[in-house]
């Protein structure tokens, strides 16, 4: 391929791939993300390719690896152009019965189709399944046609196109004008105006700049940046160029946990296929602008997602975090001026320069504009990525799209916003999902990780997850957020173990407040987030658990006992041969017992019991 | 010479010059900000958050540690409002849980009005200010010892834990370690650390955590260059 010297070359290189794709009659679409690849989707590539060479359809039919569609849940999911039919769960085996059916003789494999949990219907195309149709898909939905390790695929999608038109026809200024009218605030948790970060990095002196897109995405259970980057790596590396463009930095980088193998594997293609095309390097499309675009792999720690230590990180030192006394606009990158954000932020980039701000305002909420993806996970039946219109509320994410508990337990409450966001009880599942309202709640939207928990959970429980996670992941170097978060995990430990006095509930608040006011940088400042609103929505478990010695949920394995409801119990004899402790007694068709003594509470039992007649108190 | 800026802290307008930090500022005028991980003339890194103060800006106080904001021209500073203490008094909780075993935290602890500890006592012997690792750094330029390890892990030590031909054993870095400085009745015992509080009658004033320099005796554990008045 020759190099791209001007806009002209790219429009008749689009027509050119466009032209010579028209030889397929089919294609077949199949996610390659690492949710899908998990359960063997790479296999059933090479089925596919095996079963078409065989049977002579190498020129008429494409494969089309992708990357991620986002329900994770129904993978590997295969899509057969046209016509959509949409098959999940589908394996290596299957491969030569889609072909054969679907591909030469137009017929549908009914078993491989979704059915859907709730009707109980099936459900041929993907825009029919209740999980896509409560959604807006517009970044997610470009996975689907895009290689991610095609650089064709995304030029023949459109893609480099709102380069070109920010390149030949826009100022610098009305870009950032642009995405200012927009409305579009960092994805990555803080919800900072783009437009406004833009503009004081702009204005800020200093003729080298920096821009950096932090894909070092941590909370657990969060895994939409790691999708975008997988899946279309082309679309962020467009952002990040119109970016520099409008600000006029001349070298960007993307900041990627090297656990994201996959992530930093297509990002490298990537760019390097846009240095091939001449998409990246010197003077850009025959312009004056200059740029490119390495990659910082980052060691996988949490507290490196933050600006001051990622930038502390890209530039060899250790990760800690920095006061913030001086933005990083001003003084970021080997103290140059820089602009860092979020993969989903710099992806949201490319459309808004393309189709207006307007277009982008249309959908959203008054002070949260566009759409979000959220990774929607925990005790509900359609776990996976989604995208959702910013401003719905969290109900129809939960229930619409998430299709309810899976458990059949009634939910309890969600977590949202990862290890610094906080916990929403039932109640106010009517709130919708936005920065303004979700932060006075008490909670956060952050990058977007959405947990459901039911009934089943204890909120001490969920407090006391994210405090061992955030003081495993603390940096060490202030006091509060070392010291603080550690006292804290002590007390919650304390009120689980049975060991609860009554004044640790006003002594936890009271330290939240020092630690979330006085910490260094925003992991100790929210890392208090989960324990407030626990204890501001569920108080009274943590009462139940220090004043009656109980675990409502019955999960605090030291305050709980298992008991065995001879009503229930048939004396069928599972459980006794299941128990590893031998603290079951009982003869053939009569009641069962456990004896406490012996009882080491690892639910095992409970789990095994055909009638549900192990019970928790 | 370097340009000089007003700033108010306190409500006292102070003039320094461009590049001093606020709490050096505040200092030399006579109002003292409990510090401690602070060493005169090496960088700041605002680890023991002591020194927080509220800088209103635009009518919003934003708390932020004064030894690593520096004096801006109009910049309002509050130093001793309610919250400040407050949330000071919880670090300096913090800290004295964590080591009691030391004069200079005992002294800081007094200082900053802490009556009772709600936590039970660890025997600590260091509360990772990092004093020592930027004087070795900084003043010594030797770079002998370093942090090692992260979050709960995190410690002093030397480079995979083998002491360097590099450190000539100078002693600077005991010499600023608040650790050092063992409590007047000798070191506690493990089980039996306590808030000593004994120096308390040596406070000039009831009001434990007075905005302003009373010249007290506590100076020693702050690293405070100021010397007590002889009553």
């Amino acid at each position: 391929m020759t190099k791209i010297k001007s806009i002209r070359d790219l429009q008749s290189l689009r027509e050119r791939i466009l032209t010579s794709r028209k030889k397929f009659q089919t294609t077949l679409i199949v996610c390659g993300g690492t949710g899908c690849r998990a359960s063997r989707s790479r296999a059933l590539i090479d089925a596919v390719k095996d079963e078409l060479a065989r049977q002579g359809l190498e020129n008429s039919v494409h494969v089309r690896p992708t990357g991620c569609h986002g329900f994770c849940e129904q993978g590997p999911i295969l899509i057969v152009e046209p016509g959509n039919t949409f098959y999940c769960h589908v394996s290596p085996d299957d491969a030569h019965e889609i072909i054969a059916s679907s591909v030469c003789e137009n017929k549908i494999v009914e078993r491989l189709l979704y059915k859907d949990p709730v009707s109980g219907k099936t459900i041929r195309t993907e825009a029919e399944i209740p999980f896509y149709q409560a959604q807006d898909r517009r970044l997610l939905d470009r996975n689907r046609r895009i290689d991610p390790c095609a650089i064709e695929d995304y030029i023949a999608e459109g893609g480099y196109a709102a380069l070109a038109q920010a390149l030949a026809e826009r100022r610098p200024r009305s870009l950032i004008e642009e995405v200012k009218a927009s409305g579009l605030r960092g994805r990555g948790g803080g919800g900072f105006p783009t437009g406004r970060k833009w503009d004081s990095c702009r204005e800020a002196p200093g003729a080298e700049k920096y821009v950096i897109c932090n894909a070092d995405e941590g909370d657990p259970g969060a895994y939409m940046d790691r999708c975008l980057l997988e899946g279309n790596p082309h679309l962020i590396i467009e952002g990040m160029m119109i970016g520099a463009w409008a600000i006029g930095a001349g070298q960007g980088y993307v900041y990627v946990r090297n656990e994201y193998p996959l992530a930093v594997a297509h990002t490298r293609t990537a760019i390097q296929q846009a240095r091939k095309l001449g998409l990246l390097g010197r003077n850009i499309m025959g312009t004056p602008f200059s740029f490119d675009i390495e990659i910082a792999r980052g060691g996988g720690a949490f507290v490196c997602g933050e600006s001051t230590a990622l930038i502390a990180s890209i530039e060899g030192k250790v990760g800690e975090p920095q006061p913030k006394d001086i933005h990083t606009v001003e003084e970021g990158l080997w103290n140059k001026p820089t602009t860092l954000n979020n993969v989903e932020t710099w992806a949201n980039i490319p459309s808004i320069i393309q189709n207006g701000a307007a277009w982008f305002a249309s959908k959203g909420s008054k002070t949260s504009k566009g759409t979000k993806i959220l990774a929607l996970t925990g005790r509900i039946k359609n776990t996976g990525l989604v995208e959702v219109a910013m401003g719905i509320p969290l109900r129809t994410v939960v229930f619409d799209i998430g299709g309810g508990s899976v458990t059949g337990k009634p939910v309890k409450a969600v977590q949202t916003g990862g290890p610094s966001g906080g916990c929403l009880p039932v109640d106010k599942f009517d709130f919708p999902v936005e920065f303004d309202v979700l932060a006075q709640a008490g909670s956060m939207i952050g990058s977007g990780g959405i947990v459901v928990m039911d009934e089943e959970t204890c909120m001490v429980d969920v407090a006391k997850y994210f405090l061992k996670f955030l003081q495993d992941e603390s940096c060490g170097k202030c006091v509060p957020c070392r010291l603080g978060i550690d006292r804290m995990l002590e007390i919650i430990t304390d009120i689980t173990e049975g060991r609860g006095q009554p004044g640790q509930i006003s002594l936890l608040e009271d330290l939240a407040h020092t630690v979330g006011n006085t910490s260094l940088c925003a992991l100790g400042k929210t890392a208090v987030n989960p324990v407030l609103s626990t204890l501001r929505y569920f108080r009274e478990e943590y009462e139940a658990h220090i004043d009656r010695g109980q675990c409502p949920a019955g999960v605090c394995q030291s305050l709980i006992t298992y008991w065995i409801d001879p009503e229930r119990c048939t004396g069928c004899g599972v459980c006794k041969g299941e128990c590893p402790h031998q603290s079951i007694t009982g003869k053939k068709k009569i009641s069962h017992k456990i004896e406490p003594e012996l009882c080491r509470k690892c639910g095992i039992c409970r789990n095994e019991c055909h009638f549900e007649a192990i019970q928790v108190k | 010479m370097t340009p000089n800026v007003t700033v108010t802290i306190d409500g006292a307008r102070i003039r320094a010059a461009k590049g001093t930090s606020v709490l050096d500022a505040a200092l030399g005028y006579g109002i003292c900000i409990p510090h401690l991980c602070r060493v005169p003339h090496l960088h700041d890194i605002g680890a023991c958050r002591l020194c927080i103060v509220e800088n209103v800006e635009n009518g919003r106080a934003k708390v932020t540690t004064s030894c690593t904001l520096l004096v801006k021209e109009g910049m309002v500073i509050l130093s001793s409002t309610e919250k400040i203490r407050k949330l000071r008094r919880g670090i300096a909780e913090l800290l004295v849980a964590e080591a009691p075993n030391s004069r200079a935290i005992q002294d800081v602890a007094l200082r900053c009005g802490v009556e009772d500890v709600r936590y039970p006592f660890r025997n600590n012997d260091c509360i990772l200010c990092g004093r020592c690792v930027r004087v070795c750094t900084e003043r010594c330029g030797v770079k002998a010892i370093g942090f090692v390890g992260r979050g709960k892990d995190r410690r002093v030590g030397y480079p995979l834990d083998e002491r360097l031909e590099l450190c000539r054993q100078c002693g600077e870095c005991i010499s600023v370690c608040p650790m050092a400085m063992t409590p007047c009745d000798g070191p506690m015992k493990i089980g039996q650390e306590r808030l000593c509080g004994k120096c308390e009658p040596k406070m000039a004033f009831s009001e434990k955590t007075p905005g302003f320099c009373v010249a007290c005796d506590l100076g020693e554990g702050f690293q405070c260059d100021r010397q007590p008045l002889n009553y």
